[in-house]
């Protein structure tokens, strides 16, 4: 505190800016402070980026921020053509992902002052003292700010992104149609780049990044899910159906203010929450069979099942194991007239026993007198 | 190049000294006497396994011929790291034709460990 | 089990032995004079890293962990039939 208030008064009076800068960041060197006085001048505007650095081959190193000084007036305007020329003119051992340079590919996305993003589409900040750049958070790094995108690529590949039927194409050999209609249901979702800028903005990524999908392959998900000409609708839902694959999205919103693209991620997990809630995309809801077939004893005795011939109206205890099975037993409960008096139980540890209970609550319901 | 030469016999002599309070402490030690006993008692391997798998360590371990190799040695007595060993359960796989699982491979010591937990998988596949 | 009589190892020591049984296992998978080739580039790396590598480089030793799971996913395929390793020697001109 002390030090601040003396360094403050030494170059305090003579240059305004860089005056507060110094008392802005207290931990700022003597020597740093006097170096940034005389640079501030008319021809010359010089900014520091402070770049996370981390070489594999140097195993002995650690992780570390280096500082590199450019003038900003023979730079371009994104954080980009700032890394590219401190790549070109200071240290070519800088490694970074880049590509189309205007944000169509998703390579070169970072984090650039505490807030992910494209470094082609993000502007050098005009008032900042310093720029600091780091890799995409909670990913491993391969080397400076490139991460390792395996785990993100094969959770697009588990939603399976491509376009699946049951029918033959009513025009083999061709493009299957769709209406305008429906191909506008695709906006906000076709834009997607894939950069990982929402999944590794989103709390809930962080902490269960093996588990659950994310962001953006949810956004995936439901591009699929919505489009007219997918026949897989209900297939898709189920199989993202699960405690952590999709709800262990808690609607942070963390990915829609990240997205470089403008798109709204959080939104679109909301509609396959949505459809879901409704029972679309359940078995259970088309009348399969495959339900009635595994009422199991066990599940019997594990749920608890309350019911009164007497009663007017019958209540139904339900102790689902998931969000999936709890739903269904409500929409049996609402098919037949009933009032349902639910309590809903989540268990950490999913079991298999989800499909028995299902058969065995559409079992009874359809069972009792109506 | 002598100076490495020598800094690694230096690093050599100096795992033997930290070899030998461990031997030390092993004959002092309650728990693990009664145990290679009991197991030698209670599922002895053949002595034609345990030639052979001391044959294998051998090889695996590139040892002179007039290595002492015996059924109590322990691997890591034979100057083998947990690398080597992982080698060592491997060939030990190849040439019995077993599969040892992640587990019991963790689990091996000495050439007696190795040859008891063959036998007890031939003896489960021939079941 | 007989674990307790045996050295203890932490997850990331078990997790490399692992990784390299799966590397001698997918070696045996490959024919006869690659596999040999396999094997001894692949011991060779896990013996010098063993000696090289900080016990507690967590970074590294877990970069390379990752490293190795990717390397040994294509090695697995049955389209890979070899390895060769390269050595690009390390007194490349370095800037200090």
């Amino acid at each position: 505190m002390a030090s601040g208030l003396i360094r403050r008064a030494i170059s305090g009076p003579k240059v305004a800016p860089a005056a507060r800068l110094v008392a802005m960041r207290l931990h700022a060197s003597e020597t740093e402070a006097q170096k940034v006085e005389p640079k501030v001048s008319e021809s010359t505007n010089m900014r520091k980026f402070q770049i996370y650095r981390w070489n594999p081959d140097q195993p002995s190193e650690k992780p570390k921020l280096k500082d590199y000084e450019i003038n900003l007036k023979d730079c371009g305007p994104m954080v980009l053509d700032a890394l590219i020329k401190i790549k070109n003119e200071i240290d070519p051992t800088l490694t970074f992902r880049r590509s189309c340079r205007e944000g169509i590919c998703g390579s070169c996305a970072m984090n650039i002052d505490g807030c992910n993003g494209l470094a082609c589409l993000t502007k050098i900040p005009e008032s900042a003292p310093d720029t600091m750049i780091t890799p995409l958070p909670h990913m491993y790094v391969v080397k400076d700010l490139v991460v390792d995108m395996t785990n993100f690529y094969n959770q697009y590949k588990s939603i399976e992104p491509w376009l699946k039927r049951k029918s033959p194409s009513p025009n083999p050999g061709k493009e299957i149609p769709q209406s305008k209609k429906d191909r506008a249901k695709l906006d906000g979702m076709y834009e997607c780049i894939l950069c990982a800028c929402c999944s590794t903005s989103c709390p809930s990524y962080w902490w269960n990044p093996e588990s659950y999908l994310g962001p953006a392959a949810l956004l995936h998900a439901n591009r699929w899910i919505v489009d007219s000409r997918d026949e897989y609708t209900n297939e898709r839902l189920e199989a993202i159906n699960d405690e952590f694959k999709l709800y262990r999205c808690h609607t942070i919103l963390n990915c829609a203010r990240a997205c470089p693209k403008g798109l709204n991620p959080g939104k679109q997990i909301q509609n396959i929450k949505g459809l879901q809630s409704r029972g679309v995309g359940t078995n259970f809801v088309q009348g399969s069979s495959r339900f009635s077939f595994h009422v199991n004893t066990q599940d019997l005795q594990s749920s608890q099942y309350v019911t009164g011939a007497t009663m007017t109206a019958i209540q139904l205890v339900v102790t689902a194991t998931s969000r999936n099975s709890h739903l269904c037993a409500r929409y049996a409960a609402e098919k037949k007239g009933y009032e349902l008096q639910d309590k809903l139980v989540m268990h950490e540890t999913r079991n298999n026993s989800t499909t028995n209970f299902l058969a065995f609550a559409y079992a009874e319901l359809m069972k009792l007198p109506q | 190049m002598a100076a490495t030469t020598g800094a690694s016999t230096a690093r050599a002599s100096s795992l033997k000294l930290a070899a030998l309070p461990n031997q030390g402490r092993s004959t002092l030690s309650f728990r693990l006497c009664p145990q290679t006993a009991r197991l030698r008692v209670s599922c002895a391997a053949k002595p034609e396994t345990v030639e052979k798998v001391c044959q294998i360590v051998k090889k695996q371990l590139a040892l002179p011929d007039d290595t002492a190799v015996t059924g109590e040695s322990k691997f890591a007595a034979l100057g083998a790291d947990s690398l080597d060993t992982v080698e060592i359960v491997m060939g030990l796989e190849e040439e019995f034709g077993i599969s040892v699982e992640e587990d019991s491979a963790q689990s091996i010591l000495t050439v007696q460990d190795a040859a008891d937990l063959i036998e007890k998988l031939k003896e489960k596949d021939d079941a | 089990m007989g674990a307790s009589s045996g050295p203890r190892l932490s997850g990331i020591q078990k997790q490399v032995l692992s990784l390299y049984r799966e590397f001698l296992r997918v070696a045996r998978s490959k024919s006869g004079e690659d596999h040999r080739q396999i094997e001894s580039i692949v011991s060779a790396e896990f013996h010098r890293n063993s000696n090289e590598i900080d016990r507690k480089n967590f970074i590294y030793i877990e970069y390379l962990l990752r490293r190795g799971k990717k390397q040994l996913e294509q090695l697995k395929s049955p389209d890979i039939v070899g390895l060769s390793s390269l050595n690009v020697g390390s007194s490349q001109p370095k800037k200090t």
